[in-house]
């Protein structure tokens, strides 16, 4: 049951192309969900299939003509996807506006991507101001009036209260798994772990629920085994490839837990369920978000937050998954890595979809293990 | 107990032949790295130099990009751990050791017994590279050797690109211009030494501070990446081996740790 499970997770998260021609040939919408913090619930409550949209591991050549070298590769590969029609099928893609590189993005699909159409929408970056969470729904809300006018489909308040409760349980299910294989990481290796987390983003949630605690009853019923002494958490928007996953189980490491936006940390918090309007409830998770470098915070609270977690699991160390050219993470990644470094050893390992230069990869890993090993 | 480590770049490789991990028996380079004949040559080479044959050898260590070619090797170890490791073997007193190679540049912090404490590795392009300095040399009609000597006591030329494919046309526009050829050598030294200062100091520098790798050959490069850091740079004579020498170095340390029979 456990490695059903698990091979179906991992062949989604190795194919999400396929996963998306799944839905639609069994009739099912799917709208594109570009990532950060895109409020995947409306889409769900709209009866569409929220599809997570990373870009992937491609040669940018259509891209080039609109997006810069130095923009990040999840933004480029998510545009050249969407010039050479890989995206095609989906019923619309939602895009946040949160950064300069998502900005450009936008601007791509709207004069060179007709099909599917891109529905953006703004996220406020002065969340104490007690007008933040008003603008939020605001948002929200004209973003629901697009996705009605464009597909007719409209989003009730009981299907918002609906889809909430379901993706509640899914990250209920998200953290009981995170905690369950970080003390079995004789089955669970990073490329499992990370495989379970990147296949939310392809699979209908009620499905991907049902599939994870299955997955997390069985570790259960296993007593605890760690495989290797050298723990690590990561950090960082992505943790990239099944391939450095792959790198990282090579060298002998074991990824107990991460604050990783694509894995673990989009988890963390639940949705309000006692709120009488829902979509304010959605606003007020966009508020409470701590720790993210794309959402300001007066005091960071990044590095803190990721060396509790690593005290929590027994972590030794700490891998920030940088993205190379994110403009709001490699800006706040000297702060932060002085910090970490002052009470972990930590490795910085640039991420990008679009070259991954392993072998380099490999030499920094290594050499990180060698460091920890003296 | 003999180790041998072999040191496999992208266009050297160099080989160091140990007894009790304190004598260096011998040190061969060729110039020719991965997918070459290189690493075959230079092993056979440092053999002979050392009066021995492999059979003789108790462990091989083998690094560099190359390091997982090396079918004969006991161990592949990275290159920054082995390069960490031979510099303290030939200058204990060494805190940073900057390493430029023909791929990437890197700056190591190491503690009193050789140990890395920190590093960095400037993996992002060419520009700061051996291989950005060989293509400098042909544009300039020089072998890699004469480069130095080209810009040896030459006001250098501003070279304002950071980048190797720029840096290129910039350095043909120079030269069409009439700008003499040691000054944009020592243009292309000072862009480089610039770019690796520049990495060495987001670590922070702790003196000694030792350079190793080929270009560590370059006494102008040297000069002016010791001005920039503000810092007086250790050469040994046998700089590019320490990645060689820090293989043996830990074949030997890993073998007697392990309890493993000599041949
Ligand atoms: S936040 Fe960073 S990774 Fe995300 S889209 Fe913007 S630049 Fe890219």
């Amino acid at each position: 049951m456990l490695n059903d499970a698990l091979q179906k997770l991992e062949e989604t998260a190795r194919s999400p192309k396929r996963a998306m021609e799944a839905y639609r040939q069994a009739g099912r919408p799917v709208a594109g969900c570009i990532p950060e913090y895109t409020p995947e619930v409306m889409v769900h409550a709209a009866g569409f299939i929220p599809f997570g949209l990373w870009g992937g591991e491609t040669t940018i050549m259509l891209a080039d003509s609109y997006i810069p070298t130095f923009a990040c590769s999840l933004v480029r590969s998510c545009a050249e996807y969407g010039l050479n029609g890989t995206y095609r099928g989906l019923s619309f893609i939602i895009a946040p506006i949160l950064c300069d590189a998502l900005k450009g993005c936008v601007q791509t699909f709207r004069v060179a991507v007709k099909d599917p159409p891109v529905l953006p929408f703004s996220l406020p970056q002065n969340r104490t101001l007690p007008s933040a969470a008003a603008f939020t729904a605001q948002e929200y809300r004209a973003l629901g009036e697009k996705i009605q006018k464009l597909t007719g489909a409209g989003i009730s308040g009981q299907a918002m209260r609906r889809s909430i409760r379901i993706y509640n349980e899914h990250s209920r299910a998200m953290r009981d798994f995170d905690r369950a294989a970080a003390e079995h990481t004789d089955v669970i290796g990073a490329r499992a772990r990370q495989a379970v987390f990147k296949s939310a983003w392809f699979m209908e949630k009620e499905e991907h629920t049902g599939l994870v605690r299955q997955i997390t009853r069985a570790l259960e019923e296993r007593p605890a085994c760690r495989k290797n002494p050298a723990r690590v958490v990561l950090t960082g928007v992505s943790a990239g490839s099944a391939a450095l996953m792959e790198l990282l189980e090579e060298e002998g490491f074991d990824v107990v837990g991460d604050h990783v936006y694509q894995d673990s940390w989009t988890y963390l918090h639940p949705i309000r369920e006692d709120l009488e309007d829902p979509v304010m409830a959605l606003a007020e998770h966009w508020i409470q978000v701590g720790g993210s470098c794309v959402a300001h915070e007066r005091r960071r609270s990044r590095s803190a937050a990721v060396l509790k977690l690593a005290k929590e699991r027994e972590a030794g160390a700490v891998v920030l998954c940088l993205m190379k050219f994110c403009d709001p993470e490699e800006y706040e990644a000297p702060l932060m890595l002085a910090e970490l470094k002052k009470s972990c050893p930590t490795l910085t390992l640039d991420i990008d979809q679009n070259s991954d230069n392993l072998e380099q990869l490999r030499t920094k890993i290594q050499t990180f293990r060698d460091v920890l090993d003296s | 107990m003999l180790t041998l480590g072999i040191d496999i770049g992208s266009a050297t490789s160099k080989v160091a032949v140990m007894r009790g991990g304190t004598v260096v028996l011998a040190t061969a380079l060729r110039r020719a790295g991965i997918g070459s004949d290189g690493p075959g040559a230079v092993l056979r080479d440092a053999l002979r130099l050392a009066g021995c044959q492999m059979e003789d050898i108790a462990a091989v260590a083998a690094t560099g990009y190359g390091r997982n070619m090396m079918e004969e090797a006991d161990y592949r170890i990275s290159e920054l751990s082995c390069h960490g490791r031979g510099a303290h073997f030939l200058a204990p007193e060494t805190r940073t050791l900057i390493d430029v190679g023909g791929q990437d540049a890197k700056v190591i912090r190491l503690d009193g017994r050789g140990r890395i404490m920190e590093f960095m590795m400037n993996d992002k392009c060419a520009a700061g590279t051996g291989r950005f300095l060989e293509v400098m040399a042909q544009v300039l009609g020089c072998g890699i050797q004469e480069f130095s000597g080209l810009a040896e006591g030459q006001e250098a030329a501003p070279i304002s690109s950071t980048c190797a494919v720029f840096a290129e046309t910039e350095v043909i526009s120079r030269l069409a211009a009439g700008t003499p050829r040691g000054s944009i050598a020592a243009g292309i030294n000072l862009s480089i030494a610039k770019r690796v200062g520049g990495l060495a100091m987001r670590m922070g520098v702790v003196p000694a501070v030792m350079m190793s790798g080929g270009v560590a050959q370059n006494a102008s490069l040297v000069d002016m990446l010791g001005r920039e850091l503000g810092a007086d740079i250790l050469v040994a004579k046998e700089c590019q081996f320490c990645g060689a020498l820090g293989a043996a170095l830990l074949a030997w340390e890993k073998t007697r740790a392990s309890g493993r029979k000599e041949p």
